[in-house]
């Protein structure tokens, strides 16, 4: 058989098993057993695919995966994301669309100590949206920066997709986890900027308001006691792994436990809290993690069948302008944005991408940023964008998804925008990491 | 068999709760370790070794979990819009699926165990022991995934309640009474 047929076969008989609603994981596995025994050679393949089990996720490097989810986790059972945002709703008054500034700046505040972007999401879209529709805001002015903001979320460290990518493609996750952060605060800028411009040409959008409660005597000062804290937790990750003393794994350890040391001075830890968190990040990490037990082998399968060899001499025979190959490889990451899951996706382009790049001296790092773009433009694109479920799943009755598709769009543009500006501008996500 | 599918709902939570110590364990140790090494100790003999050992333990453990919760991945943008009859169908072959994959996967992983056992195998590394101190988790994993998989099918058989592909929390990792 042709690695062509063996191509189209796998990827054929995994499209359709994925539409069946077999979770991911048992897909991979499924495919696995029965390429295992015709490709591998029997039984012995059947061995051999379940050693690769063992060794898939035995690895120091994804270990980050289940710590920057922690942290998410414990942000959000504990209460102090709920003192943050106060805070910074305190400080951000006479700003049009107030409410969604609001969220967006404290979502780059969580993003900072949150590797959970479903934590990051869920926790915005259960605390100020209802508050925003309530105050007669527009939907989707409502809806869209939720969104939004979960995406910069895989971007600044800590986080938990930037980990994956890098253990997996082999790329330096410090690199990725430093190189993230100024273009994840351009983004967030560039959110800002746009819901600012928008309520302030159309105050419709999100009607002014006067605060119902009392005032708080000292806001600045709440802030700094309520912010920076959260700050110096993500300055514990940043800089244990850029001044050497840490490696990414050993940063994500001390991160976590710097947040609940953090949740118990403030004196939020409380045991059915911290129960909640560590039971939601065994529960999340647990069903990232199994899919790449099952990918693992499904890789080695298209490696070992010529499959990967075959694809990759082929684009490279065709003589395509490196420009070209990119943007195609870019644009292949957000189709499959549409339908998969962004764990299935990497599993799937990263044993095409990585020997593909690796040949055209293409800077890693900045194509990972690139990556991890797409990957959040996947988040927020139907009908598999997983933020818009976990939206759906928070947001009041009443709202429909369509709404919700909608209000992802304008952001989809801007990540776009910035993903453009830092193809034609890699300086912006190189001049940052370190040597 | 309703006794079986009783132990197995016991198993089920005692490896998430296994599953949890571990993930626990990990974030101590590494960071014992990241502190001890700034004041100068020696680092902890093993302590990577072990933690991508309690990875690996921690991901299977929280499987049957995941399963029995609904809260493996899965793609339902065809079966949710499937008429009722036509979803439990399909939704009765993807646990038989899973059964098959379970039942095929902790059968090579015994024969892999027993192998290890009887060649006396054993692991190098900064830690040496035997092969299937490790071995015996894939197979413990199938055992509960394969009786899991079954009271599902069981449930489905006897229930005439519509095949939800909502996870069991509302959102993944948080429960719907959690939401503030």
């Amino acid at each position: 058989m042709s690695w062509g047929s063996i191509l189209a076969l796998m990827f054929a008989s995994k499209v359709g098993l994925l539409l069946t609603a077999l979770p991911v994981a048992f897909v991979f596995f499924i495919i696995n057993i029965v390429g295992s025994y015709l490709i591998f050679g029997g039984f012995p393949g059947l061995e051999q695919m379940v050693r690769n089990e063992q060794l898939s996720v035995a690895q120091f490097s994804l270990v980050p995966i289940p710590l920057f989810v922690l942290m998410g986790e414990v942000l959000f059972h504990t209460g102090l994301a709920m003192k943050s945002i106060d805070a910074v709703e305190a400080v951000i008054r006479r700003v049009p669309g107030r409410l969604a500034v609001v969220t967006l700046v404290a979502g780059t505040i969580f993003s900072a100590i949150s590797g959970s972007t479903i934590a990051t999401t869920a926790m915005l879209g259960s605390l100020l949206l209802p508050q925003m529709l309530q105050r007669n805001y527009e939907p989707r002015t409502a809806m869209g920066p939720i969104l939004a903001i979960g995406g910069v979320d895989i971007l600044i460290p800590p986080s938990g997709l930037a980990v994956l990518l890098g253990s997996l493609a082999g790329i330096s996750i410090s690199g990725l986890l430093i190189g993230g952060i100024v273009p994840g605060l351009i983004l967030a800028a560039l959110f800002i900027g746009y819901v600012v411009l928008r309520c302030w040409l159309n105050p419709a959008l999100a009607p002014a308001y006067e605060d119902s409660g009392a005032p708080v005597a000292h806001p600045w000062l709440n802030l700094l006691l309520t912010v920076v804290p959260l700050i110096g937790v993500f300055g514990i990750v940043v800089v244990s792994m850029t001044s050497g003393w840490a490696t990414p794994t050993e940063s994500s350890a001390l991160g976590a436990l710097a947040t609940v040391l953090l949740a118990a001075c403030y004196g939020q830890l409380k045991w059915p809290s911290l129960r909640k968190a560590l039971m939601g990040t065994a529960v999340i990490s647990g069903s990232l993690l199994f899919i790449i037990v099952g990918a693992t082998t499904f890789a080695q399968l298209l490696s070992f069948s010529g499959a990967t060899a075959g694809l990759v001499a082929m684009i490279e025979s065709a003589g395509l302008p490196h420009v070209i190959v990119l943007i195609g490889m870019l644009a292949i990451l957000m189709i499959l944005g549409f339908f998969i899951d962004q764990t299935s996706i990497m599993m799937i382009t990263l044993p095409f991408y990585m020997p593909l790049l690796r040949t055209m001296g293409v800077d890693l790092v900045w194509f990972g940023i690139l990556y991890l773009l797409c990957m959040q433009i996947g988040l927020l694109t139907p009908p598999f964008g997983l933020l818009l479920f976990v939206l759906k799943g928070v947001a009041p009755p009443g709202i429909t998804v369509g709404q919700i598709y909608r209000a992802a769009i304008p952001y989809v543009w801007l990540t776009i925008l910035m993903m453009a500006l830092i193809f034609v501008m890699p300086w912006m996500v190189t001049a940052f990491v370190p040597n | 068999m309703r006794a079986i599918f009783w132990i197995n709902g016991w198993l089920v939570r005692l490896l998430i709760v296994l599953a949890i110590l571990v993930i626990v364990a990990m974030t101590l140790g590494i960071s014992a370790e990241v502190i001890l090494r700034i004041f100068g100790f020696p680092s902890i003999v093993g302590l990577i070794e072990l933690t991508e050992y309690g990875l690996f333990i921690s991901t299977f453990f929280a499987a049957p979990y995941l399963l029995r919760h609904n809260e493996h991945i899965r793609v339902d943008i065809l079966m949710s819009r499937a008429d009722k009859e036509t979803a439990r169908v399909v939704e009765f072959g993807v646990l038989l699926c899973i059964v098959t994959i379970s039942v095929i996967t902790g059968f090579v992983a015994t024969v892999v165990m027993i192998g290890n056992i009887q060649n006396n195998t054993l692991i190098f590394k900064d830690l040496i022991f035997p092969q299937w101190w490790l071995d015996w988790i894939i197979p413990l994993t199938c055992v509960s995934l394969t009786l899991q998989a079954f009271e599902l099918m069981a449930t489905l058989w006897t229930s005439h309640t519509p095949v939800s592909h909502e996870p069991a929390e509302h959102v993944p990792g948080i429960q719907r009474e959690e939401m503030p």
